[in-house]
């Protein structure tokens, strides 16, 4: 097994640089998860408006429009001051201005037209207050139509504040509708993969392409066959450990959080899957370049190129759907999508389960295409050798 | 122990070796000599059958050489002609590295690395990665991975280009040593005074053919040349010029510069006559000098060219 514990060698010179990259991944990782990851939502709480109003109708009809709103809202009355009004919506003392003109049951209810109203532009506070209006001024409209009387109307409508309603929250992932952290982890673990890959094993298939090495390890009593089966084995034990150390980490940072989540195995599948397309993608890289220079600057464009472009810095929702064509002839985009699905679900679909099994096919189809086009490389370089 | 028949092997319209023989003896230092582009290497990479030739026979210690031949290939030591190492393993791993290629038993291979450090000096080296190494250190590295396993065959490819005088001394120590430790040894060079220094019996090579093969003195007896005289300041007339040519043995005069050179066939008292026909015809002279011929003037006599090229 001298072949093999040589690989091994040769990967231990390089442990400074794939500590270098943990680190860098460790840090993006948990900063972005620090940074990104919002609080768990565990109760519900409905939204309360700050409302001025000004009333020159002073009628029953406003007086219980002003009564049915502060059942949820702080409503607050104010003269009719442009100035002072606009003062007070620029500092966010309120958030939504309610005009009630006098005559306002004959102009509004009657004749049907509409409450003018002061809001902040597209924002939920300006949908929420024009929501809430309209339930009162309908709810109104349709009792008068069925024969109440205005103040048997208003009654209803403030009687039918005090109805309570349940409410569950649906909790798909586990998280309280946020995303698991660890999910951030896997997100951001093509970029390690691939860069740790590709320079480790790049610069070790560099030392063995040398033309004058091949040649005298030809000349020993160890078949070549032998030879590359002990690569292939080292290869695969590095990789291997290389899974297993940022498996590991992830348990450690995230413990139980982590081996709650009912996905934690399609976590790791997916991941094992990404090494052994990274594995073959360096295979690749080794057996395409020739000179050591060359491989840090590929190296850095396969992984950050990646990683941009498929979802992995950048979430995919905010990608261009040009870009995102781009990514689907790229195996990280297929990891991604299933780390989406994984992140976003603890019960997953029949659908959902599909789609994951097709992204871990992909990424198994990648790396048989990257391991041959590697072979197939190798051979023309030997022969052109 | 080496027998190389027919030998012939093609580059497209190029012939790198044309029917080429050799015949290796056990316990011999053999060497090939030629100068750049005669076929040394490509023959040496027939030997190890790391290339295909069109035509011919190999066969080391009896049995054909064939690029599966794992059994011939464990006695077989290779020192090529450029450095074969790994830049990311120190000296020490480097030669455990190609040690093992061989000698799977840890305690052997432990005590066959100290004695190849030991015996190509690489002792205090040991943890120095190659790039640190100059380039003698560096060849004498390569030649401790070739060496380590104690082979029957050692093949040295022009193991001592770009060393320097002091490095490349050492290195022709260690071969002759390997040689009285029992090793043959094949050793191909464009330097002939190295090859004249250790080799028992040489091969001088050309356009992939061995022209001439032998011990050094046998080679030098092939050619007519037997010694060479040189004699600087000297002013000469066409006529004295002319009796000097008559003089016995001699077969070559030639006058440039005020420096004469004459050529002789072996024979006794050459320079004496010389010098007295100058003395008689009362002719000034300086420095006097008188070489026996070298495998250059052998090379150069059987070919018409200089072997350094």
């Amino acid at each position: 097994m001298t072949v093999f514990k040589g690989f091994l060698l040769l990967a231990k010179r390089n442990i400074g640089i794939g500590i270098m990259y943990l680190g860098i991944f460790l840090s993006i990782a948990i900063a972005i998860e620090r940074v990104g990851g919002a609080k768990a939502q565990t109760s519900f709480e409905e939204t309360s408006l700050k409302i001025g109003v000004v009333d020159e109708d002073h009628s029953e009809l406003s007086q219980g429009l002003k009564e049915y709103l502060s059942t949820k809202h702080t409503v607050t009355s104010y003269p009719m001051d442009k100035s002072l009004l606009q003062d007070k919506l620029f500092y966010r003392d309120i958030s939504y201005i309610i005009y009630i003109p006098e005559n306002f049951e004959e102009k509004v209810i009657q004749n049907g037209d509409s409450l003018s109203v002061t809001k902040l532009p597209d924002s939920t506070s300006a949908i929420y207050g024009d929501q809430e209006i309209d339930a009162f001024l309908n709810g109104i409209r349709t009792l008068k139509t069925s024969g109440f009387s205005t103040s048997e109307a208003v009654d209803e409508m403030l009687d039918s504040t005090k109805i309570e309603t349940s409410i569950t929250l649906v909790d798909s992932n586990g998280n309280g509708g946020t995303i698991a952290p660890h999910s951030f982890y896997y997100q951001y673990m093509p970029y390690i993969m691939l860069a740790i890959c590709c320079f480790i094993f790049g610069t070790i298939y560099l030392e063995y392409r040398n033309l004058d090495l091949k040649r005298r390890l030809l000349c020993s009593s160890i078949s070549s066959r032998k030879q590359n089966m002990e690569l292939l084995l080292g290869t695969l034990a590095v990789g291997f450990l290389l899974f297993l150390i940022i498996t590991g980490l992830a348990l450690i940072l995230y413990g139980r959080n982590m081996t709650n989540d009912s996905n934690i195995w399609h976590y790791i599948a997916n991941s094992f899957l990404l090494l052994v397309m990274s594995l073959s993608l360096a295979f690749l890289v080794g057996n395409l370049i020739d000179r050591e220079n060359l491989l840090n600057p590929i190296t850095n464009i396969l992984s950050l190129g990646m990683a941009f472009l498929c979802g992995v810095f950048v979430p995919m929702e905010f990608l261009g759907s040009g870009v995102l064509t781009v990514a689907k002839f790229l195996p990280v985009y297929w990891y991604e999508i299933a780390n989406d699905i994984l992140a976003h679900n603890t019960i997953l679909s029949a659908s959902q389960m599909a789609t994951l099994i097709k992204c871990y096919g992909i990424q198994l189809l990648f790396a048989a295409a990257f391991f041959s086009v590697s072979i197939v490389v190798s051979r023309l370089m030997q022969q052109k050798q | 122990m080496i027998q190389i028949e027919n030998l012939v092997k093609r580059y497209g319209s190029l012939v790198a070796l044309d029917h080429l023989n050799l015949n290796i003896e056990e316990g011999e230092i053999f060497g090939l000599l030629g100068p750049n582009g005669s076929g040394k290497t490509t023959a040496i990479n027939c030997l190890l059958a790391l290339l295909r030739y069109d035509k011919g026979d190999i066969r080391i210690f009896g049995k054909p050489m064939k690029p599966n031949s794992y059994d011939i290939k464990k006695d077989i030591g290779v020192v090529m002609q450029n450095v074969a190492v790994f830049d990311l393993m120190s000296v020490y791993e480097n030669i455990d590295y190609f040690c093992g290629l061989y000698v799977t038993n840890k305690k052997k291979r432990k005590l066959l690395v100290e004695e190849a450090l030991e015996f190509v000096g690489l002792s205090d080296y040991r943890k120095m990665r190659p790039k640190k190494l100059s380039g003698g250190l560096l060849r004498r590295l390569n030649i401790a991975c070739g060496i380590v396993h104690k082979p029957k065959l050692i093949i040295m490819d022009e193991p001592t280009v770009a060393v320097d005088p002091q490095s490349r001394n050492k290195i022709l120590e260690g071969i002759m040593e390997l040689n009285r430790q029992g090793s043959t040894i094949i050793y191909t060079s464009h330097y002939m005074e190295e090859v004249e220094q250790i080799c028992s019996r040489i091969a001088i090579m050309d356009k992939g053919r061995a022209i001439a093969t032998g011990t050094t003195e046998e080679l030098k007896k092939m050619i007519k040349t037997g010694e060479i005289i040189l004699i600087d300041a000297i002013s000469l007339t066409p006529d004295e010029l002319a009796r000097i040519q008559e003089l016995p043995h001699v077969y070559d005069v030639s006058y440039t510069d005020h420096k004469l050179k004459i050529k002789l066939s072996s024979g006794k008292h050459n320079l004496v006559r010389v010098l007295e026909y100058l003395q008689s015809e009362d002719i000034y002279f300086g420095r006097v000098l008188s070489e026996l011929p070298t495998l250059n003037d052998v090379f150069l006599e059987i070919t018409g060219k200089e072997l350094r090229d």
